[in-house]
Formats: structure tokens, sequence, C-alpha cells
């Protein structure tokens, strides 16, 4: 991958590509002419069907057709489309109403589908076959027809994998960018929910939906995103991971920065919340941002359940991550630096464990952490019941023989057994991914310094997540820069307050735009009407009023991002 | 890859304040109190945030008068270029000296409890190392990092205070008023001197981003930790006797180690116990380092601030190393800070407070 500021890209500039792969051939009025710039653009590409045909009887005009094989809907092109033209007898210019052009007259007679449109660039024409649409060539036309009639094979819209639910909806994402653009319009009839396409790639030409919600997400985070993207020429994009990786703040962190979900709802309240989604065609994961590490700890599940046990499952996840990157540490410093910190029988009964064990009780953790990555690994690549198998072999099988063997003592088994349950708790994988890297710099550090070191670990990641910031929103929200939306972001942290507590927005809304939730005025019956709270905008001399308890200091929003 | 904006809000300045002057107050009291004042030592923190409020009003209405310059800007202005080099470099040189001798007490102590193996160098260059990777950031790292460890600074000592509120015999602060004004005085001075990390806001003051908002950071600040000072002094005193403060070198920590946790599962539970002030201690440490070694990059006009950092370290470190034994370095500190921690806290920003409304410089003035 190489950059436009090296000055290469990843094409090479020729007869018929610029340096950004745009095809720099004309359009021309000969149809002869353009026929021999297709043949030579798609040349040993068997998949393209091409086809000359002569419509009219009188006066007949050749017209050329071209589209990839598998790509398309051929009902649409031969029923509505060229069945009609065949037959037409007439295609004298002279019978043009009002100077129409030929191609004018073809979508407005002819053509029995509503995608249909004309271009004049070469480039946009083939980008359009290679996209999957049809596209027509008319002789002596200035512009050519594009027929927008794409059909791929595609996956159907499923449960999600990776954030499965026991309440809630159970579609998630696929490969097709249309059809998750679909799942997000379906849940927010809005028609301030702009969808805006661009595309990266100068080979793979890969479509993307930058999504926001334009009266919420703050016009700089949208621009940011658009800059971040049209900052890198990459010659093919095939999973929004690579996007996620191209326009993260900080490249160096374990940490992700943007958050990526299957799940359509998730994306849905993200946008109302202020944030902006990536949808990348091809990838089933949607990119969200700005990604914060509270924003990992949440799942969907969270809102649909009650808020008492929905709370109860946050403080666990909360702690269970901990235990997912400490507990090893943990065990490594009061077992070999301060034995004298756990009750007498606890420390006989670990001492009595090792007995006989030959490796030092470090190598014995790295051990059977590292054979856990290696169950966890083959687990995945392997088929379904063949993955369960290796765990239960590995997990049972392998931990019991090694105890037997005493090459590791039982108490490492249940610290990397505990560790393991820790680690996939988590909701988000990145940060599950995170963590387990560094339970490797606490093992380091705590088998060297003891409960000190365990201290400089947390200090250290403590530092490292606190330097990073996504998008301008540091990482740490709503636990550090929390007065910056009047501590209203805390009601969904740690805790899962009510719904109708949650009444704002958090601080990556648009200012005027904090209030999510109105009450009714039970007296006058009176509901102020959705969109922007004009109470809200500063200067209002109504700022306060009729507010109630949903009254919002619009003041504590200032302050860069401190 | 994108930069951060240099700037830290008025609640981050807050809650840096608080840990920085409270990581003094368990270093400095309640001995001080129990050797100066006696029974009436929990005293002394009232009388001394009336001190405070000295510093808090001279170093505000000075940084108010520059807006957005810290003292390696405005000191040039005001006393000549020479003279205001000269003190900005005195600043940084003390600020190093405070953070090496903390550091090695900072040393002394978990060689004592942890790691009685470990060479004291090692143990301090490892935490060098760590307030270096949370200060090469910058300020906005530092200020976030503050807002994360209060958290588990003040969570586990409320709950710990909680314990002995209980249990404590408050018989033993009677009688009161027993204590001699003269040295009654001299101890709300030296508690005043737990408000010195306030004279960081000589450089910190210009990252504001509310910088009229100084004498009320510095009140919220000198406020909560005068209430804190007076409420474990009180403790201290009743939980582990007066006459026993005035020995011991750390009384708080002894405190701590003799609160039995209901239904403990952890023995040895002093180590736990100071983690919580270790952590005070890095934010007190990272602020003077960060401070230090911006006043060198402002100096120097540096466009990364982040640069002199790496070579500030090893000044910290030889410093460290200088005193013999903790009770050198305890000594050395107290000493000190009792001398000099007045000067940038009240006579040099007083001076130049004075200088500069007779020189018209500043404020209004300033076109």
């Amino acid at each position: 991958m190489e950059q436009n500021a090296k000055g290469t890209t990843p094409s090479r500039e020729d007869a018929t590509h610029d340096m950004e792969n745009k095809i720099t051939l004309p359009l021309e009025l000969e149809l002869k002419k353009n026929i021999k710039h297709i043949d030579q653009l798609f040349k040993n590409c068997t998949d393209v069907v091409k086809r000359q045909v002569q419509i009219g009887n009188k006066n007949a005009i050749n017209i050329y057709g071209v589209y990839i094989d598998g790509m398309i809907n051929r009902d649409v092109i031969e029923d509505f489309f060229l069945s009609r033209i065949i037959e037409y007898e007439n295609m004298d210019d002279s019978a043009l109403p009002n100077g129409m052009t030929l191609a004018q007259q073809i979508i407005d007679r002819f053509a029995a589908t509503l995608d249909i449109k004309e271009s004049d660039s070469m480039d946009a024409i083939v980008r359009a076959i290679l996209a999957g649409s049809t596209v027509i060539f008319i002789d002596q036309s200035p512009t050519a027809l594009i027929i927008g009639n794409p059909s791929w094979p595609t996956r159907g819209v499923g449960a999600p994998e990776t954030e499965a639910v026991v309440r809630g909806p159970r579609d998630g994402f696929v490969e097709t960018m249309r059809f998750n653009t679909a799942l997000v319009r379906r849940r927010i009839r809005d028609t301030k929910l702009k969808i805006e396409m661009t595309t990266m790639g100068t080979r793979s030409r890969t479509d993307i939906a930058i999504l926001y919600m334009e009266d919420i997400a703050r016009p700089n985070l949208v621009a940011s995103v658009k800059d971040r993207l049209a900052k890198y020429t990459i010659d093919g994009i095939f999973d929004s991971g690579y996007v996620e990786q191209l326009i993260e703040d900080s490249w160096k962190s374990p940490f992700p920065q943007t958050q990526a979900t299957e799940r359509p709802d998730k994306v849905a309240s993200s946008l109302l919340e202020g944030k902006v989604a990536l949808i990348v065609d091809n990838s089933p994961f949607v990119v969200v941002v700005p990604g914060t590490l509270n924003a990992f700890f949440q799942a969907s599940e969270d809102y649909y359940q009650r808020w008492q046990i929905m709370s109860f499952t946050r403080v666990l996840r909360y702690i269970i991550s901990f235990l997912s990157f400490a507990l090893p540490g943990l065990y490594l410093s009061v077992l070999n630096f301060h034995p004298a910190m756990l009750p007498t029988s606890i420390a006989v009964s670990i001492a009595a464990s090792r007995e006989g064990i030959a490796f030092m009780s470090v190598l014995e953790i790295i051990i059977m952490e590292t054979a856990f990555e290696l169950l966890r690994e083959a687990g995945i690549r392997l088929p379904g019941p063949v993955g369960h198998a290796i765990g239960l072999v590995g997990g049972i099988v392998i931990g019991q023989a090694a105890v037997d063997a005493h090459l590791i003592s039982p108490m490492v088994v249940i610290i990397v057994a505990i560790t393991a349950l820790a680690t996939f708790s988590i909701p988000d994988y990145g940060v599950t991914a995170a963590f387990r890297l560094v339970r490797y710099l606490f093992i380091i550090i705590c088998s060297l310094f003891g409960l000190y070191g365990f201290l400089i670990g947390l200090l250290l990641l403590f530092a490292h997540l606190a330097s990073l910031e996504s998008f301008g929103t540091p990482f740490l929200t709503p636990y550090t820069a929390s007065d910056q939306n009047g501590y209203q972001d805390f009601r969904d942290t740690l805790l899962r307050f009510p719904i109708f507590l949650m009444s704002k927005r958090p601080r990556y809304a648009m200012d005027g735009q904090k209030v999510r939730i109105r009450l009714t005025n039970p007296e006058s019956g009176k509901q102020t009407p959705p969109g922007p709270d004009s109470r809200q905008l500063p200067g209002n001399p109504n700022n306060s009023e009729n507010q109630g308890n949903l009254a919002y200091d619009n003041s504590k929003d200032k302050g860069g991002n401190a | 890859m994108y930069t951060h904006n240099a700037k830290i809000s008025v609640h981050q300045a807050k809650i840096l304040l608080i840990l920085q002057m409270f990581n003094m107050s368990v270093i400095i009291l309640p001995r001080i109190a129990a050797k100066q004042a006696g029974r009436d030592g929990y005293m002394l923190p009232i009388v001394a945030f009336f001190i405070g409020s000295i510093y808090i009003w001279v170093i505000s209405a000075l940084m108010t008068r520059f807006q957005g310059e810290s003292i390696v800007e405005f000191a040039p202005k005001i006393i000549t270029k020479p003279l205001g080099v000269l003190l900005s470099v005195l600043l940084a040189i003390k600020l190093i000296i405070s953070a090496g001798l903390e550091l090695r007490m900072f040393g002394e102590m978990i060689s004592q409890i942890l790691l009685p193996k470990t060479p004291i160098a090692v143990i301090i260059l490892v935490m060098l190392f760590t307030v270096y990777y949370l200060i090469k950031s910058g300020i906005e790292a530092t200020g976030r990092m503050g807002e994360l460890i209060v958290y588990f600074v003040f969570g586990p000592l409320i709950l710990l205070l909680s314990l002995v509120i209980i249990k404590t015999d408050y018989k033993q602060l009677l009688p009161i008023f027993q204590s001699d004004i003269e040295g009654f005085a001299r101890g709300a001075y030296y508690v005043s001197m737990t408000f010195i990390p306030f004279e960081f806001m000589l450089v910190l003051g210009a990252m504001l981003t509310k910088p009229a908002k100084m004498k009320k950071i510095g009140f919220f600040a000198v406020g909560i930790i005068c209430l804190l000072e007076v409420i474990i002094t009180v403790l201290t005193f009743t939980g582990i006797g007066t006459i026993e403060c005035g020995k011991q070198l750390w009384p708080v920590l002894t405190l701590m180690e003799s609160i039995q946790l209901p239904g403990s599962f952890v023995e040895n539970q002093e180590i736990l116990m100071m983690l919580w002030w270790v952590l005070s201690i890095y934010m007190y440490v990272s602020g003077s380092v960060y401070v230090a070694s911006n006043i060198f990059s402002r100096l120097f006009k540096f466009r990364r601030e982040n640069v002199t950092v790496l070579p500030v370290l090893p000044i910290v470190l030889l410093v460290a190393m200088l005193p013999a034994s903790l009770v050198d370095a305890y000594q050395y500190f107290i000493k000190f800070q009792g001398t000099y921690g007045i000067v940038f806290l009240l006579l040099v920003p007083a001076v130049l407070l004075v200088v500069a409304k007779l020189r018209k410089v500043g404020g209004q003035h300033e076109s």
C-alpha cells in the first residue's frame, strides 16, 4: 500500500487509465469506436456479455449492450427494456418531439424501469458495468444509458454471530451494502438520516456509505470522517477492518478506537446519539465513530431489559474485564512476592498443589495461556462440531493430563480458565483482543516486580487509555471530561439508569439537540414537537421555560475536548 | 496522528490539584500537626485555609492579568528578560528537587514494604518511566488520568475512613485550645505548605480552557483538601494517639494498617492500603516533572512540548539518589518545602504582581 504523498499510487498510468486508475478514454459519438474501447478495456474478461442490436425497421439504429454475467438481473434488461425497444418501427430523429435526444426518448418511452440514467463519462460507464449495471451505447448519441439492475449471489439477513442477544432484534448486517443501509433506514424513518456515498480503492472501487443524522451529528465529526477517508489512496478495500485501521487516531494502540458492530439496532441508536456510521460494501461489520471504551462495554440488550439487571450485568462486565487482563499477574505477584498476604490455609493449599512442579510459576502461566490461545485459534479455524471437540479435548483432557503429569499446578488451570471465561464475556471482540495482549504485559511486569509491578502496569494502562482520542473525543469519555455534558453521560456507564432518566444525548450530539426524551404536560396536554429543541439553543430567552426536570444547562457543553 | 489541543478543563484542574495536594497532606500531616499544636492540631487546616487563600488570590490575580501566558512568558515582560528567564529556571529546578525527594521517599517505602531485595534506583526508574509515559502525551492525558485516578484514590479512602469513624474515641481530642499561639501559627504555616502544588498553576494556568476561573479552582481544591485534612487529622489523633502521631513518620499509614476489614480475605493489608497513596504520589511527581519540562520547552520555544521530558528525568533520578536514607529524604523534603515552598507560592507571584501593576504591564494595558 503506497500513498499519494510519496508520488506513487497503487495504480500505474497507461494509455487507458490515469494515476488514480480512472479511465481516460472518452465516450465517442460513433458506436464502433465505443465498441473498440470496451473491447480494449474488457479484453480477456470472459464474464462480460456484449452484444450489438439493431432497433427500428425504418432508419434503424444500432445499440450495444454490455453487462457482467452473474451481476445483473437479466429479467429487467430483457423483459422491460430490450423486448420493448426492439420492435419499435421508427427511430428517426425527426420523430423526436421538442428536440428530445434519442437517449431521452428511449428512457421516456421504452424503459419500464425507474433506475435508468444517462452518462457521458466513459469512466462512470465502466464503473457502472463493474458495479452490476447494464450499459447501452447508442450510435451517434453523446450519452450512454446506465440501467441499474444489479443482482448477485447474496447471503440472506441472519442473526449476528458475534453479538447474540436473548432479547432484541435478530437481524444482522450482511455483505451487501444496500441491504445494510435498508436495515438502518427501516429503523430511522427520518429524512434527516443522510446516507452519503464514496468509494475507496482504485481497483476494488469499494462503495462506502457514510451515515449520520444531519441535525444531531456534529458537522466537524462528519467532515473529519470524510477527510480521513479521502486521505488515502489504496488499491483495494475488502472489509470495514481496512477502513477502521486507516481512519483511527492512534495506530500504535492495541485498543480499537472505532466500534465495529453487526447489529443494525446498535448502529441506529448510535446515529441518534450523534455518531457517524460507515457501511463498507462486502463487509457485515459496520464501523461507528467515535469509539469510546464505555461504548465497548455496552450491549444492545442492555436497553431492552430492566435497568436493575442490566446495571448488575454492566458492573459484572467491568469486573470480569479487569480479571481478564489482571488475574494471572495478580496470582504471580501474590505467589512469588507477597505470599504473606494470603490466609495461611490458602497459602499452604497453593504450596501443596505446586509441590513437584518443575516449571517456575511464570512459565506455567505463560505455557497455559499460550496453550489456551492455541486452542482458541484451532477452535475458530476448524468446522463447528470439530471446533467444539477441540475445546473439550484441550480444556479437559490436556489440562487434566498436564496436572497429573506435574507439569502445571491445578491453581494455574483454574486461573487460566477464569481468565478465558472473563475474556469472552466482554461484548466487543476488539477490546477483548486488546485485553488479551495487555494480559501478557501484566504477566511479565508482575513476575519482575510483584504488586508494585501490578500497580505500574495499571498506571501504564490508564496512562495509555488517557492519551487516546477518537475523532476528538477522549477514549475514556465519560469517565474523563465528564463535566462536558453536565455529568449526564454517567447515566449510561457502570450503571444503566432507567430509560426515562437517560433523557439527554451524549456529548457527541450537536448543541441544541441534547434532549431525546420529552414529557407531556399533564395539565395542558401539550407535547413539544419532535425536531430541534429551539428552547435549548443559546441566546433563546425561553431556554429554561417548561423544561421541567429535563432542563439542560447548555453552558456546560462548552470548552473543547480537554 | 491527530494532535491534541494542549488544554485542561476547569474540572480536570480541580481534580489534579486535589490529588497532588492530598499527597502532600499525607506526607506532612498529621505528624506536623501533632508536633506543633498537640491535640489542637486538627484545627490547623482551618487556619491554613486562610493562609492558602492568600496564595490563591495572588497567583490567580497574576495569571488572570496574563491570560493564556505562563511564568516563562510574562516574567520577562515584568522584570526584564534575564531575570524572568532566571526565575523560570529556578522554578523548574525547585520542582525537579521536590519530585526527586518525593520519589526517593516513595522508593524507600516500596522497598521496605513490597520489594526489599530490589535496588531503590530500579524502583525509582520504573516509576519515572511510568511518569514519562503519561506526560509525553501532554497535559490532556495528565488531566484525564487525574479524572480516572480520583475514583481509585478517594473511593477506598472514604471506605476506610468510614470504618475508622465508627470505632474512634473522640474524647482523646479533649481538652481543646491547649497549644501555644506560636506553635499553632508555625503549624498552620507548615500545613499551608500542603497547598504547594498550586504553584503548578504558574505554568498550567496558561493551559486552562477558562483562565478566569482559576480562583474558583484554587478555593475549591484547597477547601476540599482542608476538609480532608481535618478529618484525617482527627481520625489519626483518635486512632493512634497524638503522642504516637508525633513519633511516626507517616501516621496516616500506621492508622490504615490498624484497620481491620470485616471478613477480610487478605492479610498484611498495609500493602493494599498504600496503593492509593502511590497513585497520589504518581500524580504529584507527574505534575512536577511535566511543569518543569514544560518550562524548558517554553524557554527554548520548542514546537513539541514533550521533547524536554526525557532530558529532565535523569536529573530527577540523580536528586532522588542523593539522600542517604528514608529519614534523610524526609528531612530534606520537609526542610526544602518549608523554606523554599513559600517562594513560588507567594513571594515571587506577589513581587511580580506588584511590579506588573506599577509598571502597568499586562491586564488592560496589554495591547
